[in-house]
């Protein structure tokens, strides 16, 4: 049982610069694989928008020539006795395929054959859906971008180079598939503070969509406007948004409980919001590499202003966004990862043990996940070929709603991925920003994705 | 570009009704493209959640099956080794009722109802057989029949309250406080023509005497709540 080498890769014969055969799971991918359902696929996704129709041949020749520039994710998860693992996959080229009105769902993806990644082009749109197992969205916008940047250069316009930015024939960085979260543990022999798990929040009131079934409501929004919203506020983009998410989870609980009268009771209201940890511990890994912070409100010492909110989500932010404090984070789930009881457990067993774990810990302690991977930065050359760019989260059927913030030039594409019947959040969201006198755009699949599967 | 009066915000062509609030669009200003622009519109293979029932049951088969089979050989081993009286012939029936209760049916059958009622003739089939095996001939007959015909009824009673009255709680409740008196009523009568020759109700009026009134209260109740906001909210599930 030779996983657990510090640095997360396993050893090759062609020397440490040489990627290997195979690589276990990175820490923050290890529950993935015990939680996989049909709802629970695990997968999120990125679309690039152009501004004209795709051309299939096209995108698949810029796919083949960057997937050499992109070894671990030209890879298969496997079960072995204790871990599921990545391992090296040359069977089949990585192909375009159609896309599909449901994103995100019906993917098979631990076994031989069986991808966890698929490109997927409709339209004018070319998009990228990635299984949380083997990147999180910072490495899949790198992917993209490069997909992409490569699409563009085959279409005739030549790119200059970005920092940041993979191209193909690159010699890769070994660093690019380490695992990052072990080399940021703090080595204490004195013992470490106590994290105390949060109580379980408000989730959104609504039945669930039959399997299967993801609705995607996107808003379009000028960024400048919002960002000018958010300075007026004092917080930056990402609390701004989460303040909005919260002030409108607020109205909701508080809808619900009167209808409900004494039978409802108000609970916490707690948002989990993915924070990127390369630039905090100099990380140049395309895999996971990050932690959850979750600003919230507890509406039962009363009615929050959004004033409050918006300040309350700001210090709250800023207080956890502390190198220390993250080390702290890293240090107990790496710590539960390697002990020895943890190790030996055979994998079919972990399986139920981390579905217990996640039960009690994971989603139902959040009302949303928020996630806001920034600006895409792409060469100037490619300002005009876009629309915007979207981001679209993991599906999640215990807290139903998640939200996902992308933004390209001046649009701003808010994004959300919902297993709940009722709209009545994204309703509450974008009436918001409507009402401040904002131009909201909406594009959904809301309206066919379960219309073939109502009442089965 | 379609705009919905509702919510504020504009909407992508294609839409017949706002995805935020469900409201019709009208597309009086610009007339609307055909098709999305943004999603494809091809549904692709959905697991129904009955498909998905029906996986889950046949790997829990499969594991009744696998854990079942080898245990009634181990049986039938062992009985024949030691004297051969025929006790495995028990034990084998207790098996299949295991493997078969809940979850064969299901397998095959869609209604909740006919689910029940072959829950219900595997369990009769049983009595019998065990009645037939052991060494207490005729009471399968004599009680348990009866008690299962009531059981019968009850299935079909309850299914019949559940589709026909599911939002009406307090017809649902009468439904089943009265599914529970007559199975009182039926038991002791059946155990009391069993044992003293002669059918005589005693602990099961007592049941009558204590359920009828809440039945009662429960149709009254029933009948007040469409008038009453407060009552519902209280009352629904």
């Amino acid at each position: 049982m030779s996983t657990h080498s510090s640095s997360g890769v396993a050893a090759t014969a062609d020397g440490p610069d040489e990627y290997p055969d195979w690589l276990t799971l990175d820490n923050s991918a290890k529950i993935w694989p015990a939680l996989l359902s049909p709802r629970h696929s695990t997968m999120f996704r990125l679309t690039a928008c152009l501004v004209e129709p795709i051309r299939l041949a096209r995108l698949q020749s810029a796919l083949s020539d960057i997937m050499g520039r992109f070894p671990y994710f030209d890879v298969e998860l496997r079960r072995g006795l204790f871990w599921y693992y990545i391992e090296s996959h040359r069977a089949t080229e990585t192909a375009v395929e159609a896309d599909s009105v449901n994103p995100c769902m019906n993917a098979a993806l631990i076994g031989k054959g069986h991808l966890p990644l698929r490109v997927r082009a409709f339209n004018t749109r070319i998009s990228v859906e990635f299984s949380h197992m083997i990147t999180d969205g910072t490495g899949a916008l790198t992917f993209l971008r490069a997909l992409v940047t490569r699409y563009c250069e085959l279409s005739g316009t030549s790119c200059s180079p970005l920092e940041g930015l993979p191209r193909m024939g690159e010699v890769v960085d070994p660093r690019e598939w380490e695992d990052s979260y072990p080399a940021a543990i703090v080595a204490s022999t004195s013992g470490l503070p106590r994290i105390p798990p949060p109580e379980t929040a408000f989730r959104m009131p609504s039945a669930l969509l039959p399997t299967g079934t993801y609705r995607v409501i996107s808003g379009l929004l000028p960024a400048s406007e919002v960002v000018a919203l958010a300075k007026q506020q004092g917080v930056s983009l990402t609390e701004y948004v989460a303040a909005v998410l919260l002030y409108c989870l607020q109205d909701i609980q508080e809808r619900r409980l009167t209808t409900h009268g004494r039978w409802g009771h108000l609970k916490p209201i707690r948002l989990t919001v993915p924070v990127n940890l390369r630039p905090m511990f100099d990380s140049r890994t395309m895999r996971n590499f990050f932690l959850f912070v979750d600003p919230g409100i507890d509406p039962r010492l009363g009615r929050y202003t959004f004033e409050e909110i918006a300040d309350q989500v700001h210090h709250h932010m800023r207080f956890n966004l502390q190198k220390k404090r993250m080390r702290l984070m890293i240090t107990r789930n790496v710590r539960g990862e390697q002990s020895i009881l943890n190790r030996l457990m055979p994998a079919f067993v972990k399986d139920a043990v981390l579905q217990v774990v996640f039960h009690f810990l994971g989603d139902r302690r959040y009302s949303l996940g928020l996630s806001n991977l920034g600006r895409v930065q792409l060469p100037p050359e490619l300002n005009g070929a876009f629309s915007h760019w979207v981001f679209t989260p993991p599906p999640s059927p215990v807290s139903k709603v998640n939200c996902a913030v992308l933004s390209w030039q001046d649009t701003l594409c808010v994004t959300f991925g919902s297993m709940a019947r009722g709209t009545e959040l994204e309703q509450e969201f974008f009436r918001f920003f409507s009402s401040k006198g904002l131009s909201v755009y909406v594009e959904s699949n809301a309206e066919w994705c379960e219309r073939e599967t109502v009442g089965s | 570009m379609v705009f919905c009066r509702s919510c504020g915000v504009r909407v992508e062509p294609g839409h017949q009704a706002c995805p935020l609030c469900s409201n019709p669009l009208t597309s009086a200003d610009e007339a609307a493209l055909p098709t999305s622009q943004a999603f494809a519109r091809e549904r692709e293979a959905v697991i129904s959640p009955d498909d998905l029932l029906r996986r889950r049951l046949g790997a829990i088969a499969l594991v009744l099956a696998a854990v079942l089979v080898p245990t009634a050989l181990v049986c039938i081993l062992i009985d024949v080794l030691y004297g051969g009286s025929g006790w495995s012939r028990l034990v084998i029936a207790l098996l299949v009722l295991t493997g078969g209760l809940g979850v064969t049916p299901r397998l095959f059958f869609h209604n909740p109802l006919v689910i029940g009622l072959v829950d219900v003739a595997l369990i009769g089939a049983f009595l019998v057989a065990a009645d037939l095996m052991g060494p207490w001939h005729g009471w399968s007959i004599g009680i348990g029949l009866p008690i299962l015909g009531a059981v019968a009824l009850a299935v079909v009673l309850g299914w019949l309250a559940l589709s026909q009255y599911r939002e009406r709680t307090g017809f649902v409740l009468a439904t089943f406080l009265g599914i529970g008196v007559m199975l009182c009523l039926v038991i002791d009568a059946t155990v009391s023509a069993a044992t003293r020759g002669q059918v005589e109700l005693l602990w099961s009026l007592i049941a009558l005497a204590t359920i009828g009134p809440l039945i009662l209260t429960a149709v009254i109740l029933q009948l007040i709540l469409p008038a009453s906001n407060r009552l519902r909210r209280y009352l629904h599930w």
